[in-house]
């Protein structure tokens, strides 16, 4: 493997890559865009509770929406990416591959954040980043509510293909002379963590298609007064996001292993 | 690697195994305990609406935003919404409840100091979750 040096390449070049380190690279750039843009909504926040009584937000119907738009940027627009951005860049090289295993489905997980995004920041919904049950399917307003399903169904979708390709890329493309158990313990992570995604999350997208048709009224299965119950919900939602936490804190294990153990110039 | 003895892995093992079974055994212990309501304690029906608090004693008085209890007397709320999620809290007490339209949730609790505490939704309701308060007024009768 050579690390070239590169002269600066346009930054169309960059975005019509479907190389593994151009994609890590453009996940890497999104999620830190996502992440000033949560933060500067959290800022918001501390300065309304600085003190008793309403200091920049008057309505509270705004303040809902804020810190809705807040926690769902953070949690998926922000730490998700962030934790593709360095596998893309860094598990193909640590497996010895020259790209991760289907460029170009790589390419489409990441180009389906933006659309969702924009979905989740022009919506600017107002319940909460869990979205439970009655109250958002009977009393949470449009078209809010149906953009952020709309767009975190797309999140979904792309966690899963990046999870795909996190897999092959690891069980079938790894180099032959690299066993698995000489697999560095970041790849591993990655390895452990798309495959929870690939068990975890399917349950929230067909959740949040449930809630779609409750919305429209086709179905009532969350609405009590269609037969249905709102806890049906809550287990669908938290089967995918208790998982959730470790999906996001076994690649930091991982980086802690390369970072503090392997590569140690600091404690030895 | 090499030769090197095994037995300090297999304390440590032995040793967080059984304060897992301790903690546990204890948590089911409590948690039986804590969920035993007192025979003569009295039926309260709390029920959440977008975005007030109606209370309905067992003599059929209902009050609205402020609920009166006797100190030292056992109350058993059953608890409904008539719209979306909300939540029973009284802090003070460390009573909290879910309100789930279509279900009927319990909890109980005794009071056990007179004076005024703070009731309040805490699960995010809508418009004004944020001021859907009320209060819990415990009165001493036998002062
Ligand atoms: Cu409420």
């Amino acid at each position: 493997m050579v690390l070239e040096l590169q002269k600066p390449r346009p930054i169309w070049q960059i975005m019509f890559s479907t190389h593994h380190t151009d994609v890590g690279l453009l996940y890497l750039i999104t999620s830190l865009a996502f992440m000033f843009m949560g933060g500067a909504l959290a800022l918001l926040l501390r300065v309304e509770l600085f003190s008793p009584g309403v200091q920049l937000i008057a309505d509270s119907m705004t303040y809902n929406r804020i810190f809705t738009v807040h926690g769902t940027t953070l949690i998926f627009l922000f730490i998700l990416p962030s934790a593709s951005a360095f596998g893309n860049y860094l598990v193909p090289i640590m497996v010895r591959y020259k790209d991760m295993a289907y460029p170009k489905l790589n390419a489409v997980a990441f180009w389906m954040i933006p659309p969702a995004g924009a979905l989740i920041w022009l919506g600017f919904a107002d319940f909460t980043w869990y979205a439970y049950p009655t109250y958002s399917v009977i009393s949470a307003p449009g078209p809010a509510a149906d953009m952020w399903i709309f767009g975190l169904k797309i999140l979904g979708v792309s966690s899963i293909l990046g999870a795909i390709n996190f897999v092959v890329t690891i069980m079938k493309c790894k180099h032959p002379d690299l066993p698995l158990s000489k697999m560095p313990l970041l790849a591993w992570s990655y390895l452990t963590s798309s495959l929870i995604i690939l068990v975890a999350v399917p349950t929230f997208a067909a959740a949040l298609l449930m809630l779609l048709t409750d919305r429209l009224g086709a179905s009532g299965f969350f609405n009590p007064a269609m037969g249905g119950d709102p806890i049906a919900y809550q287990h669908l939602f938290w089967f995918t996001f208790h998982p959730e936490v470790y999906i996001l804190v076994i690649p930091a294990i991982g980086f802690y292993e390369i970072l503090f153990i392997r590569h140690n110039t600091i404690w030895t | 690697m090499g030769h090197h003895s095994t037995w300090p892995e297999w304390v440590y093992v032995g040793v967080v195994v059984a304060l897992m079974c301790y903690v546990g055994a204890e948590a089911w212990n409590i948690e039986r305990i804590i969920e035993h309501v007192p025979e003569d304690a009295e039926l309260i029906k709390v029920t959440g609406q977008q975005w007030l608090w109606t209370f309905e004693h067992e003599d059929g008085t209902k009050e609205i935003g402020e609920l009166h209890l006797e100190k030292g007397k056992a109350y058993h709320f059953e608890i409904y919404s008539k719209d979306v999620i909300h939540s029973f809290n009284i802090h003070d007490y460390v009573v909290l409840m879910d309100a789930v339209p279509g279900r009927v949730n319990t909890v109980w609790f005794s009071p056990d100091k007179a004076g005024e505490f703070d009731i309040q939704c805490r699960e995010y309701c809508g418009l004004i979750h944020y001021n859907m308060r009320g209060t819990l007024i415990v009165e001493d009768k036998g002062a």
